[in-house]
């Protein structure tokens, strides 16, 4: 499923993102778990935890990664 | 060292042992920067790079050596500026890399330590922050680790200086030692090797969730993020603008009209005698006089107060969250959240703020944000001019001036993201943790920006209120004033001796501001002066680094735009009023 579609209280697992240097480098990898913590408002970024770190997404970037709940 | 440009200070970089400081944004890398190096630090941009970087000076038992702090990275792919600087400081060669690990990511942070162990360089690690790491219920095997990477980890804090003294000790020991092993292998085989070091040495433990945490949740989520970042500008104002009030009424302003003011000017009086030497020293507009009290009574106890709580706020992480929180909002006008940092820095002063949009990174974030910031925002000295000027007549025209402010952003930000072309670079960011400022680093910081201003503000400002002593004693300004009155008094409605305040606005921004004090305004006159100032020429020294950061085409595009509009939108709200008032 669509990484914008991630509802809170529940675990996912990534599947597939786009081939970007720094989204790597954050940790968004193929088989990283992560949690939404929060959607900020007037279409902002997706906040989510990977482990202990708060990792801000904007909608755009989110919306291409792939991933599945676990 | 062909291809860097240096800055303030000397120092000198041949025949000298080179350490390359190194680590991912956010690690407390500049703490160990401010505690390992002396005080001649100077500041160095990578040639054809907006990045900036700082190089100091160290000694250790009578040996010395240059330290360059390399900006943060994730990773050495070099798909970023600030990444290209360090790959390229690291190809320059070094004796000795100092690589810091944040204990609280360890995971993320052995990505780059596994990297740069792909360098025939000498590499010490320190494994830093881990009092927050152990707060956090995690526990590092560290000689696992240093095991498992092959060279020597070093637990600090820094903050508190654990761990200093044997990083010294074990940096001069590796330093310039030759490493073998030199392995280079790709990304998704370095990231896999991190996962598996990070699960050997790395235990978690439950804990309970302490204040800081909820905090940190809290701070995050738009409930109640938002509200809590409002309650937050609403302290730091009610700091800056209530104290400032404060120490100008009770100290300052008592001190120089009572004990400094009347000194000077018997002292001045005994030796020169009456005329226009003796009024340009301590006449109305004398040097002596105003010349001391606008910079140190009217102005300095803002912009002080100012540093102090926006320091703190920038050392705290706080700042980032609200780039989160606000990235919705700006993402509209085309910005990224992270933008509202810079811009709050502008409330400080422009310069550093124009500087600071080099962390933007598109063109176009750029020049938008040094747009707004010339247009809408008021620098701390100009702030504190509008307070003086307006705060104990009209609340409401104080307010006002600041609600204009905020509307005219957000006007601009809507055309230029119109007009200009290009994309903006969409957030993609770690938020890092909320933790209590280090009082050393936070101090050196506060003395340094407190610094820069009095050097830079006050010479400017003497050399206006020189100019202002000159032309009101010689009787230029009544010539000026006289060939200025269609604007000044037809268009905008104010006295013609408000001219003067045009003439000084070129110079500083609250030299636009305070030359209306004792001119007897009426609530509308105040607010068209202040609305004139708030647009009119960005100051002499915003100008430069406009010039030097963008052109100068660009930089004289911005200077008359906003000037025409202050004219403009001034002498309008000036007949608006007038024509609803007299219709009424």
């Amino acid at each position: 499923m669509n990484m914008i579609k991630i509802k809170r209280g529940r675990a996912y697992k990534i599947v597939s993102t786009p081939d970007d240097m720094l989204l790597k480098s954050l940790g968004l990898r193929k088989d990283t778990k992560l949690k939404l913590m929060t959607k900020q408002p007037f279409r902002g970024p997706l906040v989510v935890k990977i482990g202990s770190r708060n990792i801000a997404l904007c909608r755009s970037i989110a919306s291409k990664i792939k991933v599945e709940e676990v | 060292m062909s291809c860097h440009e240096m800055k303030g200070g000397n120092i000198d970089l041949e025949d000298k042992k080179r350490i390359l400081l190194m680590g991912n944004p956010n690690v407390g890398k500049s703490v160990f920067f401010s505690k390992m190096t002396g005080v001649n630090v100077i500041s160095s941009n990578y040639i054809g790079t907006t990045v900036d970087y700082t190089i100091g000076e160290l000694e250790y038992k009578g040996e010395k050596a240059v330290m360059i702090d390399v900006p943060g990275t994730y990773s050495l792919e070099a798909t970023s500026e600030a990444e290209e600087v360090a790959v390229n400081l690291l190809n320059e060669g070094a004796d000795l890399i100092i690589c810091v690990l944040d204990a609280t990511h360890l995971e993320r942070n052995l990505d780059l330590a596994l990297n740069l162990k792909e360098y025939d360089i000498p590499i010490v690690y320190c494994l830093n922050l881990i009092d927050i790491a152990e707060r956090e219920g995690i526990n590092i095997d560290i000689d696992m680790l240093e095991m498992l990477l092959g060279e020597r980890v070093i637990p600090t804090i820094a903050v508190k200086d654990k761990g200093l003294d044997e990083l010294f000790e074990e940096s001069f020991k590796h330093m310039g030692r030759k490493r073998s092993g030199v392995v280079h292998i790709d990304a998704d085989e370095r990231w896999k090797r991190a996962e598996e070091i990070a699960r050997e040495v790395q235990t978690n433990t439950e804990i309970k969730e302490k204040f800081i945490h909820k905090l940190e949740r809290w701070t995050l989520k738009p409930w109640p993020g938002i509200p809590i970042a409002f309650l937050v500008l609403a302290i730091a104002i009610g700091v800056v603008v209530g104290g400032g009030k404060g120490l100008r009424a009770a100290i300052l302003l008592p001190l120089i009209k009572n004990v400094i003011h009347p000194f000077l000017f018997s002292a001045v009086s005994s030796v020169i005698p009456p005329g226009i030497a003796r009024n340009i020293l301590v006449g109305e507009f004398g040097i002596l006089n105003i010349g001391i009290e606008w910079p140190f009574a009217l102005i300095l106890p803002y912009v002080l107060l100012f540093y102090v709580v926006f320091s703190f706020l920038e050392d705290c992480g706080y700042l980032p969250r609200l780039g989160v929180l606000v990235d919705g909002i700006l993402s509209k006008l085309g910005l990224q959240g992270g933008n509202i940092i810079t811009i709050m820095m502008a409330y400080g002063c422009a310069v550093p703020a124009i500087l600071g949009t080099r962390a933007a990174v598109t063109e176009k974030e750029r020049i938008m944000v040094a747009s707004l910031i010339c247009f809408g925002v008021p620098c701390a000295s100009q702030s504190a001019a509008f307070v003086s000027l307006l705060g104990d007549q009209s609340i409401i025209a104080l307010i006002m001036i600041f609600v204009i402010s905020l509307i005219t952003m957000f006007g601009v930000g809507i055309i230029l993201n119109k007009t200009i072309k290009g994309k903006y670079q969409p957030m993609m960011l770690e938020v890092p943790n909320l933790l209590m400022p280090d009082r050393k680093a936070y101090f050196k910081k506060l003395k340094m920006r407190m610094k820069h201003f009095l050097l830079d503000a006050e010479g400017a400002m003497f050399l206006g209120i020189l100019i202002a002593a000159l032309v009101a004693e010689t009787g230029v300004l009544n010539s000026v004033s006289s060939a200025l009155e269609p604007v000044v008094t037809g268009w905008l409605g104010l006295p013609k001796e408000a001219s003067l305040a045009l003439i000084l606005g070129i110079i500083r921004r609250e030299l636009a501001v305070l030359p209306l004090l004792d001119l007897n305004l009426n609530t509308l006159q105040l607010l068209v002066g202040s609305v004139v100032a708030l647009f009119y020429l960005p100051c002499l020294s915003v100008f430069g680094v406009l010039a030097k950061e963008f052109s100068a085409k660009k930089a004289v595009i911005i200077a008359i735009a906003t000037t025409v509009s202050a004219f403009i939108f001034a002498g309008l709200l000036n007949k608006v009023v007038l024509f609803f008032s007299n219709v009424i």
